[in-house]
């Protein structure tokens, strides 16, 4: 059999098969695991059931793993935590977290599972067992699930063995079950699943819950309880039964003695000798610097190495006492059952400065006694001052203890001091699991590949990927696409931008209603560019559409806001019950747009469809075969030159992509990317809505006006605009052109006489102008041609002059050439 | 002129053995048909459907006829597939979606498990038997998953190679058309 080595600071230390890292620790000779958090004082071994944080140590780079429950396994690398507090280089009171360390060599993996369960037993004890094969034998068919937290199931074997020969009970090991949520929903984490390092979150919905968790067992108040040597009972009958370990040498039996009764025969049988068995009424603290040397107790002092705290047991019901009032069953100890003492005595020394009452935070059981006699009595507020069940435990090691002891000093009763509400998740979790697989969408056009194959390189856009230019360096060749569209042609894939298809009898109605232009009127075989604004005339979206027949309309959007578009005409359409069919068919269509003095020769290459000025003039949209593709023409400019947008079912995209560049190799074709792009519609003041508008703009301010046909009966936003137009404007979007070649960013404020009076939305060199332009939101009083604004930008100023034209072919006769 | 499917792109990355298929390009196999068909027959298995014809319904229509199926989105919308090209009248209650949606085909004893860690629909056999069509979230996207002889997934076609990754990821291994026309062949003629 293969050894299990692992690395505990440093040294190599041997496990056995069956070992958790504690147990092989232990065995190993370690006594001190880890040093509290605020503090620095030496914690071991003190509960072994996961309960406290004695034995929280950074294994694999996760910090605050409890080393009892991670089975050991090779290659491991095991840290303890908080030396640096315990050598006193860490100042308690100003403690940062640490740097999370590198997540080690060793991968994680983190997945999340969505299960559904006629019933959920939480807890593998004898009344779980009990309780899962009474649920299954209901009724057949019945699925049923059972969540054990530790490695195995526990109750009697001929149960065990049984549930796990059930085919319909499905037993998750090593998962703990963390928070209890609405509509029966639970949420657990499973260790180890399937592989080293991973964690597997489970959501599972179940009809019914059962919860058998039974109890877990808590400590008591003396000076230096918290020292190594001192444990619960558990941890001793633990180590004994499940791990051949002896404890300890001397020992000192402390509390419930009859309960523990089967204990001291194990105890005697491992060879550990008991020196007596007290009281807590007696004890007066533990002695030791690192690992406790004797206990001494009002009838004199044990020299002893081990201290066992036969602890009362509590009902282990936190997580559904905040589940509100959903019908969750309790069985077994977790509902009391076998749990006959409910007294906690608290010894003489309870209060002293040295009684750990909270584990994880070193509030000490003199801290509780200060708050309670400064008239904090209630155990929600002891926790808030004094950070008291804050951590990890969750309050399971000292809330009892903070609560009797507030109880002693006030005189009030347990029930008056209260408990404090228990939220999930308990036990915690790691944000790894949380957040599980890494499932970010990305959405890629029909032509990925090809621009992947020009070397193009890619931006984001929402989720979509998009070529930003091709081939570096950059600027030069965000030149070549420029010129190469403004002198040629260019080619640039636009399947991103958002196509909804609007059918049916009423579709042109509630075009004309969501739109600023009429569309009703609006002839079978044109197109029409409009904006889409809302109840405040601010402009939301702005696209092109097309009236492909009497009852068909084919709407274009900007990329990010087809959804939005889409959900926007779904809404008024269902408002005004009108018969439309609404489709959003962006995926399905891959697009691309053919623009340059020489697009008209290199697109005839490819179809028979007249393309002269005449037969398909501007604005208009045809259907014909382009390279044997079905296609949808529409002569539209958004870079400012003859140009066709070509879409095509998205499995022909690729295709028609490569068949157009061949067409055009003639004229020295260029695919060109977002970059050229933005220049091109820049030297046309093309606005983009969203970049060069904001949440508040309307078309006066933007300088189009003329979108808005205050004419139509109505349409969404129109009374907003009406009154817009009457009323003075308060900015405007203008032009301008900055003196040199230097160009400041996108976003730059606008200065004029050292006074702010707006931003600047794009700034790009323009290769027309030769000179960098740019659009601008101005006070109106800046709105004129050639008023002297500045840009200014990472603390240096740019000049520039305000033009009130359009920077490249105002009149437009480019586009209908 | 062949049709791409919105997962070419895995099919290249996974060096598919591509043939035409009714006019798509398409992966025969991967690595051999023999051992895909045993692993789907044994774990999981996914495989490109996204050839199937896909056509959006408005109105209450209870049947199709044959070999096109019809499944049933909402009280009022309908989906009909089929594995060959349907002859349809398009109008304001019929949309043809088969461009807009890739289609893959999740099958094998372990391909509920693999859904499970993608959905949070309930995917047990009572709760979605033969025959179930249910719009949800797959893989952080929207879909529709359809029960027929294996799940059914639609998504839209710019995320397929996303929903690709997460159905590897999530445990599936990719099988080809030879595969494919076996899997539900065999399962047609046991039904």
């Amino acid at each position: 059999m293969d050894q299990i080595l692992f690395q505990w600071n440093g040294n190599t230390v041997h496990a056995r098969p069956g070992d958790t890292v504690a147990s092989a620790l232990y065995r190993a000779g370690v006594r001190t695991f880890t040093y509290s958090y605020q503090h620095g004082r030496p914690r071991g071994l003190f509960c072994l059931t996961g309960s406290c944080p004695n034995c929280m140590v950074t294994i694999d780079g996760v910090p605050n793993m409890r080393s009892c429950t991670v089975p050991a396994r090779s290659g491991l690398s095991v840290l303890s935590q908080n030396l640096n507090v315990h050598r006193g280089l860490d100042v308690p009171a100003a403690k940062r977290f640490p740097p999370a360390p590198p997540l080690a060599e060793s991968e994680h993996h983190y997945e999340h599972t969505y299960l559904h369960f006629d019933v959920v037993v939480v807890g593998g004890g004898p009344s779980g067992l009990k309780a899962v094969l009474e649920s299954v034998s209901e009724s057949p068919g019945m699925r049923v699930a059972l969540l054990e937290k530790e490695l195995a199931l526990s109750g009697p074997e001929e149960l065990a063995h049984q549930v796990h020969a059930h085919p319909q009970i499905e037993v998750f090991l090593s998962c703990s079950c963390f928070g209890v949520y609405e509509g029966n929903l639970l949420g657990a984490v499973q260790a180890g699943y399937g592989r080293p390092n991973a964690e597997n979150l489970l959501h599972l919905r179940a009809r019914r819950i059962i919860w058998a968790t039974g109890a877990y067992e808590t400590q008591y108040l003396f000076a230096n309880n918290d020292l190594p040597g001192v444990m619960l009972s558990t941890a001793v009958s633990r180590m004994i039964h499940r791990h051949g370990l002896v404890p300890g040498r001397r020992a000192v039996l402390v509390g419930e003695l009859e309960r523990c009764a089967a204990l001291v025969t194990d105890l005697e049988a491992a060879g550990v000798h008991i020196v007596a068995s007290v009281g807590v009424d007696s004890v007066v603290s533990a002695r030791g610097s690192e690992h406790v040397t004797a206990l001494v107790t009002k009838d004199g002092t044990h020299r002893v190495d081990l201290v066992v705290i036969c602890g009362p047991l509590l009902p282990d019901l936190g997580l559904i006492r905040s589940a509100g009032k959903q019908a969750i069953a309790v069985v077994g100890a977790a509902a009391g059952e076998g749990i006959t003492s409910r007294r906690y005595p608290l010894p003489p020394s309870a209060q002293a400065r040295d009684a750990i009452a909270c584990l994880c935070m070193d509030v000490s059981g003199h801290d509780v006694t200060q708050a309670v006699e400064s008239g904090i009595t209630h155990v929600e507020l002891i926790k808030r001052v004094t950070k008291l069940g804050k951590s990890t435990c969750q309050g399971r090691m000292c809330q009892t203890a903070a609560i009797h002891l507030c109880s002693r000093i006030t005189g009030e009763t347990v029930a008056e001091v209260g408990a404090t509400v228990s939220r999930p998740p308990a036990p915690p979790v790691t944000l790894g699991v949380l957040a599980g697989m890494r499932h970010h969408p990305v959405r890629r056009t029909p032509m990925h590949d090809q621009h992947d194959r020009l070397g193009a390189t890619w931006m984001d856009m929402g989720d979509w990927k998009r070529p930003r230019y091709y081939v570096s360096p950059p600027q030069d060749c965000i030149e070549q696409e420029y010129r190469a569209v403004r002198e040629r042609a260019g080619i640039i894939d636009v399947s991103t931008l958002g196509k909804i298809e609007v059918k049916g009898p009423d579709a042109g109605r509630l075009l004309d209603l969501v739109f600023t232009h009429k569309f009703s009127t609006l002839p079978v075989g044109r197109t029409r560019y409009s904006v889409l604004c809302d109840e405040l005339g601010t402009i939301v979206d702005d696209g092109t559409i097309s009236r492909m027949e009497e009852q068909r309309y084919f709407v274009t959007t900007t990329t990010t806001n087809v959804d939005f578009v889409h959900q926007w005409l779904e809404w008024w359409a269902a408002a005004a019950g009108w018969s439309v069919t609404i489709t959003n068919l962006t995926a399905g269509l891959a697009s691309m747009n053919l623009a340059g003095p020489h697009s008209r020769e290199v697109l005839q290459k490819l179809t028979n469809c007249d393309l002269s000025t005449t037969a398909f003039p501007y604005m208009d949209w045809r259907h014909a075969l382009v390279a044997d593709v079905p296609a949808t023409m529409m002569r539209i400019g958004f870079v400012g030159e003859m140009g066709w947008e070509i879409v095509v079912p998205a499995e022909y995209g690729s295709y028609l992509w490569e068949q157009l560049l061949r067409a055009g190799s003639g004229v020295d074709i260029r695919p060109f990317g977002v970059e050229a792009q933005r220049v091109l519609r820049l030297e046309k003041k093309h606005i983009i809505v969203g970049v060069d508008t904001d949440a508040l703009s309307n078309p006066y301010e933007a300088g189009m006006g003329w979108v808005a046909k205050l004419d139509k009966p109505d349409f969404i936003g129109r009374a907003a605009l009406t009154r817009l137009k009457r009323n003075p404007l308060e900015r405007l979007l203008v032009g301008f052109e900055l003196e040199g070649n230097a160009i400041p960013a996108d976003g730059s404020p606008v200065l004029v006489d050292g006074r702010p009076v707006g931003w600047a939305t794009s700034v790009r060199y323009s290769w027309e102008k030769q000179k960098g332009i740019g659009m601008a939101w101005v006070t109106p009083s800046e709105a004129t041609q050639g008023t002297r604004i500045t840009l200014r930008c990472d603390s240096i100023d740019y000049p520039a002059d305000v033009v009130e034209g359009v920077f490249y072919d105002p009149a437009g006769d480019r586009l209908k050439m | 002129m062949e049709r791409l499917s919105g997962l070419h792109r895995c099919h290249l990355q996974a060096q598919g053995g591509l043939r035409n298929f009714f006019g798509w390009q398409l992966p025969a196999w991967y690595t051999d048909a023999f051992s895909e068909l045993a692993q789907l027959r044994s774990s999981a298995g996914i495989s490109d459907v996204s050839y199937l014809t896909k056509l959006d319904l408005r109105g209450t229509a209870d049947e199709f006829p044959a070999p096109a199926r019809l499944w049933k989105l909402t009280s009022t919308r309908r989906l009909v597939t089929s594995p060959q090209p349907i002859a349809f009248t398009p109008s304001s209650s019929i949309t043809d979606l088969t461009s807009l949606y890739s289609a893959i085909l999740l099958a094998g004893p372990k391909s509920r498990q693999v859904l499970e860690k993608l959905t949070t629909l309930n995917v047990n056999e009572a709760a979605m038997p033969e025959g179930a069509a249910r719009q949800t979230r797959l893989a952080h996207v929207n879909a529709v998953i359809l029960r027929g002889q294996g799940f059914f997934l639609l998504t839209t076609r710019d995320v397929a190679e996303h929903v690709w990754e997460a159905l590897l990821h999530a445990g599936a291994s990719p099988f080809g058309l030879i595969a494919q026309q076996q899997w539900l062949g065999a399962a047609h003629a046991g039904a």
